[in-house]
């Protein structure tokens, strides 16, 4: 046997930031917008002109001005740094609801998907039992019994959400089963855990985040949904859902209170799902 | 040797843009043919099948084909817009690809997929359609051309699948096939039978024919003259016959390397990559 | 005693309550240190019957005693039968796991089977097949398939298996790559005497690697050939 040189070029294999906006301007944008996101919520504090809790009786519902860009609301308190400090009860429930769901989903599917059968059945037994629940009716009920807050609402959300990914794994791991590296690990001795979470899990990873990505804009809204019927966080704390059921009492003389937290929770809602349509594209390998 | 007329091809070159500059896949090709059976003859990342593709039109996007020159039957191909092209394709060239599983519309009729060019090239009727398209499958040898024209595509097996695509490849009564791997997805048994029959249909109409095959075996056996390429150039030209004594390092090793069970026992030949690489 | 001893095997694939036999009683034996071919068209069970020697197939009836030691069906290899019964897979671009590098693939069942020095085993195996220690930081997509069906060889020597399958290792290689890889594999199986089974379409590749060799037709042996039979061109007669 020659010695053959290996003439094959080393393909970049990082994705560099410059060719990630360029295969998916989309992506780009989304991403950049929660990033944006990200860094309001994380340096409210420096960015928020006013104190968001600081009542002022005398300036209630005041319209947008050089003082208060967005006007203030029913209190006096400025809308703006109500709005900046908005995005940590959001984001904060979004994290928790990830953090929750994903592992399980994946671990779930990828366990039933490997070992088929009836650990199969049981498995995917309890994932359709647990996708059957309405999300917004099972979280609303979660909450009046555990009582309104950030952390009952991420886990009232969270048990509707996992099974999605459940079963997506599940399915994905059926395909990869029979596939010619799965054969070749187990012929080599590998087996067990380190097969399904070294070998099967880096592969149904990706469809995964993409699936958590587009679930993201739905959770916000739910999320909202929760904080405007009064059952997220306790006032006084801002929270974008509570902000605009404080506005609809005045929406027709002073519209500004309820328009302006609706349109962060749009803003959000729409970088994640521009985020989640872009990763979509650049990771399903048809597009290569 | 035919007469040089059917394809006159010169200087052509296929480029593909890439994040480190253009890579050419294809550098400057020139050879013509007549009436004749030509085999293209290389492997894997030779440039063979995007030769095809240039002659055809296919090259996909976002790839470019330059040449000097393109003529097919007196008519010059490089002055020609993409839908007068896409005319030219179905009427004067026909292409038959490796495996008919991905080539023929999974929810067509075999009828209605064989008429196809028919509707598009000709203005012939219903009827008429249907009566060439007949014939058609009749002439490459389905044995039941009623029942396969009803069929569909999976209830053909792959050799049926190849002579179906024949059937439709041929009927616009182009002057030049080109049929890329047409046998390497076909059990070995069926090989010879389908080759036979689309040298048989060549001859009668009087066609040329480009047979792009890996198989030297298959080209010494079934063609009239032979050029190798490796990588993107043409690197050997002879008349079919003569492969097995090419004095070019390439083609002869590339013969001597096949195994059989007289080589039992011994190390095949391989080829010098380095120094060929030097070479080119 | 026979390196694989097999009698009567039969494998039923049941698909919605029909029983559709894929191996009707299989008898075969090989002998250490033999090449044995099987060859047959697409569907007459030949990749069956190699992947149910693998231990990958384990739902079969019958009797199969590997290196002289019983195997019982729907039971997985483990120990010393795992690590030295080893295959070599048809499509080198699907036996290797594609977001693994080669480091790791080859590193990582040298790892579990608790073998020492896996460093210098790895750089030992890479040298095997011709390459330097360098192209362990590659991924599997960054190789030609030649290239990768040399890797999947060397992950296949690692453990240092008696039993070699191989399941058409070049069937998906241009014809002067297909020439190296056998090559690679005679020279291999002359320095550390291991037994081939070698499943192939191709008579022309049965013909010139294998002492012995049975054609395959509907999932059972219609014909088997010993070497001055393959030598005078009958696995490629009908």
């Amino acid at each position: 046997m020659t010695n053959l040189p290996l003439t094959v070029a080393v393909a970049p294999n990082r994705l560099s930031l410059a060719s990630f906006a360029r295969r998916s301007p989309t992506a780009a944008i989304g991403a950049a917008l929660v990033v944006l996101i990200l860094l309001v919520a994380l340096f409210a504090p420096f960015l928020a002109p006013y104190d968001p809790i600081a009542q002022d009786v005398a300036n209630r519902l005041m319209p947008p001005s050089a003082a208060h860009w967005f006007g203030t609301d029913g209190f006096g308190r400025d809308l703006l740094s109500r709005l900046i400090y908005g995005t940590r009860p959001t984001l904060m429930l979004l994290a928790i609801v990830i953090l929750l769901t994903t592992p399980i989903g994946i671990a779930i599917g990828i366990v039933a998907g490997f070992y088929g059968g009836i650990v199969e059945r049981i498995l995917m037994r309890i994932t359709d039992i647990a996708m059957a629940f309405p999300k917004l009716v099972l979280a609303l009920a979660f909450v009046a019994v555990l009582g309104a807050g950030l952390v009952n609402g991420a886990l009232a959300l969270a048990l509707t959400a996992w099974p999605a990914y459940a079963r997506q794994t599940r399915s994905e791991t059926v395909a990869l089963r029979k596939s010619d590296y799965l054969a070749a690990a187990e012929m080599m001795g590998i087996t067990g855990p380190r097969l399904l979470f070294g070998h099967v899990l880096p592969l149904v990873l990706p469809g995964a985040i993409v699936r958590m990505a587009l679930d993201l804009g739905g959770i916000i809204l739910i999320a909202a949904g929760l904080g405007f019927l009064g059952l997220g966080v306790r006032p006084p704390t801002p929270e974008w859902g509570a902000m605009v059921a404080e506005g609809t009492q005045v929406i027709f003389d002073q519209w500004w209170v309820a328009a302006t937290p609706g349109a962060a929770i749009l803003l959000t809602s729409f970088a994640f799902n521009l985020l989640s349509d872009g990763l979509r594209d650049l990771m399903d390998p048809r597009n290569g | 040797m035919a007469d040089p007329t059917l394809l006159n091809v010169e200087e052509l070159s296929v480029r593909f843009p890439s994040d480190r500059g253009p890579v050419e896949v294809v550098h400057g090709i020139s050879f013509a043919m007549g009436a004749e059976k030509l085999g293209l003859v290389g492997e894997s990342g030779s440039g063979k099948s995007m030769t095809a593709r240039a002659l055809i039109g296919l090259v996909a996007k976002p790839g470019r084909v330059t040449a000097d020159r393109l003529m097919l039957d007196g008519e010059d191909l490089t002055a020609l817009s993409p839908r007068q092209w896409k005319h030219w394709r179905g009427s004067r060239i026909g292409l038959v690809l490796q495996d008919p599983k991905f080539a023929l519309d999974p929810v067509m009729s075999i009828g209605r997929q064989v008429e196809e060019p028919l509707k598009l090239h000709t203005a012939a009727k219903k009827a008429e359609r249907r009566e060439r398209a007949l014939a058609m499958l009749e002439a490459v040898g389905l044995p039941d051309p009623l029942r396969a024209y009803h069929s569909y595509p999976h209830q053909l097996s792959g050799g049926m699948g190849q002579r179906v695509m024949l059937a439709a490849t041929l009927i616009a009564e182009p002057r030049l096939l080109i049929a890329d791997e047409p046998t390497s997805a076909l059990d070995r048994d069926l090989r010879d039978q389908v080759l036979d029959l689309m040298l048989k249909l060549v001859d009668e109409r009087e066609m040329g024919l480009i047979l792009i095959s890996h198989d030297l075996d298959q080209v010494a056996r079934f063609c009239d003259r032979a050029l190798v390429m490796y990588r993107g150039d043409i690197v050997d030209r002879l008349p079919a016959s003569e492969l097995a004594n090419s004095e070019h390092p390439y083609t002869k090793t590339l013969w001597a390397c096949r195994p059989s069970p007289a080589t039992f026992g011994t190390l095949l030949p391989t080829l010098d990559r380095v120094s060929l690489g030097a070479g080119a | 005693m026979s390196l694989v001893d097999i009698s009567d095997l039969n494998v039923t694939f049941r698909d919605q309550d029909v029983g559709r036999h894929i191996l009707r009683g299989i008898t075969l034996a090989i002998e250490d240190g033999e090449t044995f071919g099987l060859l047959g068209p697409s569907g007459c069970g030949k990749s069956t019957l190699l992947r149910v020697i693998a231990g990958l197939n384990r739902d079969w009836h019958g009797s199969m005693a590997l290196l002289g030691q019983g195997v019982a069906p729907r039971r997985r290899f483990t120990g010393t039968l795992r690590r030295e019964v080893q295959m070599v897979f048809q499509d080198p671009y699907a036996s290797l796991h594609p977001r693994h590098r080669i480091g790791r693939a080859l590193r990582e069942p040298l790892v579990v089977n608790g073998l020492d020095n896996p460093d210098q085993r790895v750089a030992e195996a890479l040298a095997e097949v011709g390459f330097g220690p360098d192209v362990a930081a590659r991924y599997p997509h960054q190789l030609s398939g030649g290239q990768r069906q040399r890797i999947a060889i060397a992950r296949a020597l690692l453990l240092r298996p008696k039993l070699l399958l191989l399941d058409e290792p070049t069937s998906a290689l241009d014809m002067s790559v297909q020439a190296e890889i056998l090559n690679l594999l005679v020279t291999l199986r002359a320095r550390f005497g291991m037994t081939f089974v070698l499943v192939s379409h191709d008579p022309d590749v049965i013909g010139h690697m294998c002492d012995r060799a049975a054609r395959m037709a509907e999932g059972r042996i219609a014909a088997t050939f010993d070497r001055p039979a393959l030598a005078a061109g009958a696995a490629a007669a009908r």
